[in-house]
């Protein structure tokens, strides 16, 4: 035991030894950590005395945080600014201090900030007293000792709100104007003086084929530029970077080798670096080129065809006055456009006997808006005579009706209104044919029908006598063959009163009918002929004329024979208008008036009652039948017509028939003629 | 002049029936009468006429129709037209295709005698 009782002393006691040493040592380390912590803190103390000194002298926001990063201190402009207090300042991690928006991001940087000791700086927003936010820049810098240990964080608030609204103002304008520029469908470039293309939009690349901006830019803009247009193109670049404005027609090749017309406007655009380029916008006109070129061309068209075209053309204004004639219309009169132009240049190529009908039609026609036909006489210039024409024209109207032009043609109609003059002289000679045709016809068939019984006649009476001559003679024969000879005689009489019967014996249809709607017939049929004679007709037909009873046909054979007559007796006039009036109305005595007044030769004393007689005439070429035939069949229809010499020039004839009676029906009715 | 011979009177008129068969027997001939073109082809005298007085305007079958049925049938008959018609321009036109004479009537009983002795003769 005493070996290991003694080692095991010796053990303890040296442990107890060190023990005690390492107490000691403890202890006076622990005492000279105490003395080296009252010096630090003394320090310290010392050091934020200092601090918050200069702090508070501070013109700006400042907090001091601990080591762990609270806050120690904050100087009077924080408080003032947030209206908080310091206590209430140091929950700003759970607060409203910081915007909400910005306060994770705040957090992070600052927790990570702290762990690490490296100084931050960031962008926040913080509340204001009276609860607006401003943009601060927050700077925090750590303050350490010799041993490198973080003393404290010195955080410094500047108010950048102003600054950060400028640029937000100005990233916003930024961002309007590119909107704006990439949005435009022209394309608006920035081009070096060198012909580099700077910039271009959306709309700049796709004008040029491209499928993005990139494929263009630094690329030379004049290899896009056509080589016809490619120098007119540099000088006028080389202008613009001169500082000239400018406007520019050119051509390219797209990048798909396309050619497009472009049109560039552009303005010197002065770079920083002091250099100028070319802002410019351009836009592709190709398609209204090709539309202008298209117009011209086929106003070209139109033109060619007005004067090329084998008819005579012309347009008028609204007011009547001529603004174009056609170089066929020109060649055919032989004036020049400047003499037929205007209100009443167009006269000079009219017949003077036919203008005043043309100008009173033309007026009226501008007047009404109704379609203008004329035939007229027009000066032909190829072998200097007055040709038959037919001037037509038509108004052009806008969507209210009102007049916007009129467009006109003139026909030569000379070589037709001959045709149908030797068409109506062959119908009339045709017509004569025929009459004696069925004459001829006529007689035939009555030849006929007496040629029969008389061969019987001649036959029996033949066979008679020679039964009489026979030996011995047959007088019972011969009895029998004078008997058929009589026969036959009374056949052929019979013959002749049957023909006598169809030449006498005349029915007369009548029917209620208006005297005005026969009359207005009468006109159109007549018209032509009217026209040709020069006559200006003037129908004036009652509005509340009552119908008559008579034979349509006959009535207007009298209407037609007494427009004739007036037509007949105004060929000489040529003094002044062919003027015809044709008029009915109401008569006294529940009759019905038509009246046809002319102002022709007129009639001399004493002739008014031979006027009616049979194969009386006045006319060189007349038979003298007419105003006879006529007055028999108004008697006929019960009524009466006459005539008288007008107080002027011409005459008036004029027939009275009764009116159908009140309730009459309109069955037709049968008189007869004796 | 030849006794005894058939003349054949085909005539729509019968007053033309009536008169002329009297006088053609008073010339010395046999007369048959017959209404229309079609009655005288049904008969038996066809074969037998020696010739044949034909109207030229009848209803149905005219005359020219009838003389060129008989051409057709090889049976050339003499004939005599007769016409009420003043229309003297089918007179070269039915004696071209082959007729005896054509009278117009009124016609005398001399030129009929003439006639129908020219038609004979020529057989």
């Amino acid at each position: 035991m005493s070996g290991q009782k003694r080692i095991g002393k010796e053990l303890d006691q040296l442990v107890a030894d060190r023990t005690r040493e390492l107490t000691e040592a403890n202890e006076a380390l622990k005492q000279e950590l105490e003395v080296e912590r009252q010096r630090t803190e003394a320090a310290r103390r010392a050091s934020d005395q200092d601090s918050r000194v200069i702090v508070g002298s501070m013109p700006g926001m400042v907090a001091i945080l601990t080591p762990t990063g609270g806050i120690d201190a904050v100087n009077d402009e924080l408080v003032e600014y947030s209206g908080r207090t310091l206590e209430e300042l140091q929950q700003w991690g759970t607060s409203d201090t910081v915007h909400p928006d910005d306060l994770p991001r705040l957090i992070q940087i600052f927790t990570k900030a702290i762990a690490s000791g490296e100084p931050y700086e960031v962008e926040v927003r913080l509340r204001r007293f009276d609860g607006a936010y401003r943009w601060f820049q927050d700077r925090a810098v750590p303050r350490r000792d010799a041993s490198g240990a973080i003393l404290r964080w010195y955080v410094l608030q500047t108010d950048i709100d102003d600054r950060k609204r400028m640029e937000d103002a100005l990233r916003h304008s930024e961002a309007s104007l590119r909107a704006i520029v990439e949005t435009t469908p022209e394309c608006v470039h920035v081009i070096a003086g060198d012909g580099t293309l700077l910039s271009v939009n959306a709309a700049g690349a796709a004008m040029a084929g491209a499928s993005s901006v990139d494929l263009m830019l630094g690329r030379n803009f004049y290899d896009f530029v056509t080589p016809e247009d490619r120098e007119r193109y540099r000088a006028f670049n080389e202008s613009v970077c001169a500082g000239q404005k400018g406007v520019l027609e050119f051509h390219i090749f797209r990048m798909d080798g396309e050619c497009r017309h472009l049109e560039t406007r552009a303005a010197p655009l002065r770079n920083d670096d002091g250099t100028v380029a070319q802002l410019g916008v351009a836009r592709d006109i190709t398609t209204r080129k090709q539309a202008e070129a298209r117009l011209r061309e086929s106003e070209r068209n139109l033109r060619q065809l007005t004067e090329t075209i084998p008819v005579m053309l012309w347009s008028a204004t609204p007011e009547g006055a001529i603004d174009y004639c056609n170089a066929r219309f020109l060649e055919y009169t032989g004036f020049d456009a400047e003499e037929v132009m205007g209100r009443d240049g167009f006269t000079k190529v009219l017949h003077p006997d036919d203008v005043d009908r043309t100008v009173q039609e033309w007026l009226s026609c501008i007047r009404t808006g109704a379609s203008f036909q004329v035939e007229v006489r027009t000066f032909h210039a190829a072998d200097a005579t007055y040709r038959w024409c037919m001037t037509n024209a038509r108004p052009l109207l806008d969507e209210h009706g009102r007049i916007l032009k009129w467009y006109g043609t003139v026909v030569d109609m000379h070589d037709w209104r001959q045709a149908q003059e030797e068409l109506r002289h062959t119908q009339e000679e045709l017509a004569h044919m025929m009459r004696v045709i069925t004459m001829g016809e006529l007689t035939a068939s009555i030849a006929h029908e007496v040629n029969q019984p008389l061969s019987g006649i001649l036959t029996n009476a033949g066979t008679c006598l020679r039964m009489l001559a026979a030996d011995p003679p047959d007088v019972a024969g011969a009895c029998d063959t004078a008997r058929r000879t009589i026969r036959d005689a009374n056949r052929a009489s019979e013959v002749i009163v049957r023909l006598r019967a169809l030449f006498s014996g005349k029915e007369l249809t009548t029917e209620s009918m208006d005297l005005n709607e026969a009359t207005r017939e009468v006109i159109a049929l007549s018209m032509n002929e009217l026209q040709r004679h020069l006559v200006m007709l003037r129908p004036e037909l009652a509005d509340d004329l009552p119908l008559v009873t008579a034979n349509r046909v006959q009535l207007q054979q009298v209407i037609l024979n007494l427009l004739r007559n007036a037509s007949d007796a105004m060929v000489g006039v040529d003094d002044g208008p062919r003027q015809l009036l044709i008029r009915t109305e109401r008569d006294k005595g529940d009759r019905v008036r038509l009246t046809v007044q002319d102002v022709g030769v007129g009639l001399e004393p004493g002739v008014v009652d031979k006027l009616f007689q049979a194969f009386y005439t006045t006319k060189s070429n007349g038979m003298g039948i007419g105003l006879s035939v006529s007055r028999s069949i108004i008697e006929k229809h019960g009524g009466r017509l006459w005539g008288e010499p007008n107080d002027g020039p011409g005459a008036t004839f004029a027939f009275s028939i009764p009116r159908v009676p009140e309730r009459t029906t309109d069955a037709a009715h049968v008189m007869r003629n004796s | 002049m030849v006794q005894r011979s058939l003349v054949s009177v085909v005539d729509d008129d019968e007053s033309v029936r009536e008169s002329l068969p009297d006088l053609l027997r008073q010339f010395g001939f046999a007369v048959q009468a017959f209404s229309s073109a079609e009655a005288f082809l049904a008969s038996e005298f066809v074969s037998q006429t020696s010739c044949l007085i034909l109207d030229i305007a009848m209803p149905a079958m005219s005359g020219p129709d009838l003389q060129q049925e008989l051409t057709r049938r090889r049976q050339p008959i003499p004939i005599v037209f007769i016409t009420a018609h003043g229309d003297t321009t089918v007179r070269p036109r039915l004696l071209a295709q082959g007729a005896a004479e054509c009278l117009f009537k009124p016609f005398s009983d001399d030129a009929l005698l003439e006639a129908l002795t020219n038609a004979l003769g020529t057989r």
